[in-house]
């Protein structure tokens, strides 16, 4: 692991696909925090200061439409990349994520995890 | 015959004979005056066996009186001694008691007169002078007197003469005393003269003159006066009538008059004529009567008759008044009236149409005045506010019981209605509230709100309540599957995908077989994925909410997209892949994620139904304001009779249905996609030779931009 690690958030709220995609990136050399809801997940954002943060849509009690918001609210918050990783894939969403200002919109099941990682590390301009 | 037994002489030789009820006076200046007509006057009554009562003055006392009554008439004393003729003074008769009052001198008249009459005298002769007169008062007050003797005498057998003193009269109290008077007798170079002829000849010409101002009357007026005998019959003249109709007199002679009459009114006004003449009652009726030009005009006819003092009918006379011009105004009210009635049963038929109209609307529907009083409504409101048409009917629309929340129960303020937008703003409001009523859930409406303009005025509002319930309900249902198909079924699919990932990344510790089971699982994984992402697609579509990305875009770049997506099937069964397009093709305005579904779509399947080898096609051109997609495939081809259901859901032909993998979605979501834009779809095909998929798109999407540019 190298000392000069990029810290990814991880905000989802499925169990399964947490450590999927925690195994997944620490594997590639990331540090991962993980957060299961959206309150959750803006503590740790404002406590960490993350290089990246990967947001899932439907989580319990604030969804993350509304997260993302109040994120870039925040003086920190306003310009961290955010990748939106999800399985709504409405125009509805998309339009209001792009909006809000996202770096993209990922549909869970049709992108690989490998088409993940290399996204994150073009935005971090991490070699691949 | 009558008259002339009842004449009595009155010894007064300009006089002559005169019947009883006779009232008449004499201007004296001397006394010899008085006596001149006095004396001779009573000498007749007295040997004629009347009573006679003469009333004197201070001018010739009641001795002076008696003096020369014997004088001249030898046995006056005797007549006297009767009792047949009383002389006394006026204040025994006139002033009795201090005063002069009409009421009880002319009683005490009648009672000389009924004793009279008792004691067996033929009648009452009198006279009486008005000498003692001094004042104003008295002398009007004896006018009246004079007057009212006038009013009574015919019922009496009096005969009466008054003496004036022409010195005392001034010139009005002698008009008052001559026309208070049948005659008056004036001394005119030394012979006595009955003015009434004078009188008489005067009134005649007043008469005449009367007579002339009526015929100028007549003239102005337009009306036509006649007369005819008792019989109907005209006899006279009548000027007018032949001015008017043309005919002459010989024409109007008897019932020549007649034959002015309408042709069609004559029979009529006959009967009438006759029935009137019979019965002697006076006569109405309308007819047309014919003018000397031969046009007829429309008269009002009276007559009457008039009578002799026996009752027979002297003559008739009448009046033709010309009332055309209120007969034609008749007319035209009439017209005008039927004309309304008319007007009010169409008004009337609208309104049972409106009625019938607003009954078969499905939708709530209230009219509103400017103050937002409801002036109409139908049947179907009484269900949705629960309350009955009659109680709803004048109320106005911003009480409590019509009130509005929003989807959380907050009352919406009457500002922000829809009523409110159309009454000042003139414009149709609208939008989704909710109505709420005790017991009952809160029902959503659609509210469409729009201002009833008259003269450029909002004079009321139409609202239209349409129930939501059931939208809301699909609606609501539609989201859910959207969401549980989008997100619940793929979520788990996600996860399998991922970690048959993950098991790849390290695969050197498995088994051949083990490799192909795991190969097997991610494809129909894979599978299953598409499977979903279809369904998606396809409810959207269906849902009409399949969302449109309106941007600028160049399909080329679409087009390379969907073919990096594809590169591993391209790749794995070696297709030859061009794509075809030219400088032409520049970023434009379009939906860009429907031009992806559709190359997507018809990419795949043409690799998918192209043998290892085989060839692809991609064309991209414009042409006639069109963008042109074609895909040419060297592919195993369509049977001709599964062409015309392709594009049909869930439809697969026989020749793919267990050899491939498919939904039988694609072709269904890409048809209903290019409808939406405007665009067709064709397909030509040869079984084992390959299929040619021709798209064209219109270059702009005027007819849904405007629509869809809101969501964007």
């Amino acid at each position: 692991m190298k000392i000069s690690a990029k810290k990814i958030l991880l905000i989802e709220d499925e169990g399964v696909l947490i450590d999927l995609l925690s195994d997944t990136f620490v594997n590639s050399g990331f540090k991962v925090n993980s957060a299961r809801s959206a309150e959750v997940g803006m503590k740790l954002a404002l406590q960490n200061r993350p290089d990246l943060i990967l947001l899932d849509l439907i989580l319990p009690k604030m969804d993350g439409l509304t997260m993302l918001k109040k994120l870039r609210q925040e003086r920190w918050g306003k310009y961290i990349p955010v990748i939106i990783l999800s399985n709504l894939s409405d125009q509805k969403n998309i339009s209001e994520a792009m909006k809000i200002g996202v770096y993209d919109f990922l549909v869970k099941s049709d992108v690989k995890l490998s088409d993940v990682v290399v996204e994150v590390k073009e935005v971090l301009g991490e070699p691949s | 015959m009558e008259l002339k037994h009842n004449l009595r002489k009155t010894g007064i030789d300009v006089v002559g004979d005169v019947p009883w009820g006779t009232h008449f006076c004499q201007f004296y200046e001397t006394k010899q005056d008085l006596l001149d007509v006095l004396i001779p006057y009573f000498k007749e009554g007295l040997e004629h066996h009347e009573l006679c009562v003469w009333v004197t003055s201070e001018f010739l006392t009641t001795n002076e009186a008696k003096l020369a009554m014997q004088k001249n008439m030898p046995g006056f004393s005797t007549y006297l001694k009767k009792g047949q003729i009383e002389i006394f003074p006026h204040t025994e008769w006139y002033l009795k008691g201090g005063i002069f009052e009409m009421k009880r001198v002319l009683a005490d008249w009648v009672h000389k007169h009924d004793e009279a009459l008792k004691k067996g005298f033929e009648g009452t002769r009198v006279s009486g002078n008005p000498f003692w007169i001094d004042n104003k008062k008295d002398w009007n007050d004896f006018a009246a007197y004079e007057a009212e003797i006038n009013q009574v005498i015919d019922n009496y057998k009096l005969i009466v003469l008054c003496t004036y003193s022409l010195n005392k009269c001034s010139s009005t109290e002698l008009i008052d005393v001559i026309s208070n008077h049948e005659f008056t007798l004036i001394k005119k170079k030394g012979k006595w003269t009955n003015v009434e002829s004078v009188t008489h000849s005067k009134m005649e010409e007043a008469l005449r003159k009367s007579e002339s101002r009526y015929r100028s009357h007549v003239e102005l007026t337009g009306e036509l006066a006649w007369t005819t005998n008792p019989k109907g019959e005209a006899e006279e003249d009548m000027p007018e009538w032949r001015k008017y109709t043309g005919q002459s007199f010989n024409d109007i002679q008897g019932a020549g008059w007649t034959k002015a009459l309408h042709p069609d009114d004559a029979k009529r006004v006959i009967k009438a004529w006759q029935k009137a003449i019979i019965t002697k009652r006076s006569y109405e009726i309308e007819y047309r009567l014919r003018r000397f030009d031969g046009t007829y005009h429309y008269f009002l006819v009276y007559g009457v008759p008039t009578f002799r003092e026996n009752g027979s009918i002297r003559e008739w006379v009448g009046t033709c008044i010309d009332i055309t011009r209120r007969k034609k105004m008749e007319t035209e009210l009439t017209e005008h009236a039927t004309q309304l009635e008319s007007l009010n049963r169409s008004l009337k038929e609208e309104f049972v149409k409106e009625v019938a109209l607003l009954e078969s609307i499905g939708d709530g529907v209230i009219a509103t005045d400017k103050k937002g009083h409801i002036i109409a409504l139908n049947k179907k409101t009484e269900t949705l506010f629960g309350w009955k048409t009659k109680d709803m009917m004048g109320k106005s629309l911003f009480i409590k019981g019509f009130k509005l929340t929003d989807e959380q129960g907050k009352i919406i303020p009457n500002s922000l209605r829809p009523i409110r937008l159309a009454m000042v703003t003139a414009q149709v409001g609208h939008g989704i509230y909710f109505i709420v009523r005790k017991g009952c859930k809160r029902i959503p409406v659609f509210i469409t709100s729009s201002p009833i303009i008259l003269d450029d005025k909002v004079v009321g509002a139409i609202n239209i309540y349409r129930d939501v319930s059931q939208q809301i309900a699909i609606d609501r249902a539609k989201d859910e599957f959207l969401y549980f198909a989008s997100h619940t079924l793929r979520t788990p699919l996600s996860a399998v995908a991922w970690s048959i990932e993950r098991l790849n990344e390290n695969s050197e510790g498995y088994s051949v077989k083990q490799k192909k089971a795991l190969d097997i699982i991610y494809d129909q994984t894979q599978r299953m994925i598409k499977l979903t992402n279809d369904l998606l697609d396809v409810t959207r579509m269906e849902f009409g909410i399949l969302s449109y990305k309106y941007e600028e875009t160049n399909p080329k770049k679409i087009a390379l997209d969907v073919i990096t997506d594809l590169k591993n099937q391209i790749t794995d069964k070696k297709i030859r892949f061009k794509l075809i397009s030219n400088h032409q093709i520049t970023p434009y305005h379009t939906y860009s994620n429907a031009i992806y579904i559709i190359l997507h779509n018809l990419l795949s399947n043409a690799v998918k139904f192209t043998p290892p080898g085989g060839k692809v096609n991609l064309t991209i051109a414009k042409i006639n304001q069109n963008l042109i997609l074609q895909v040419i495939d060297s592919g195993i081809g369509i049977p001709k009779s599964a062409q015309p259901k392709i594009l049909q859901k869930m439809y697969r032909a026989s020749n793919v249905k267990n050899k491939f993998e498919g939904s039988g979605l694609g072709l269904y979501i890409i048809n209903g996609i290019i409808t939406h834009m405007g665009g067709t779809i064709t397909v030509k095909s040869k079984l084992g030779r390959g299929s040619v998929f021709t798209i064209k798109l219109p270059l702009t999407l005027e007819a849904i931009q405007s629509e869809e540019r809101k969501y964007l």
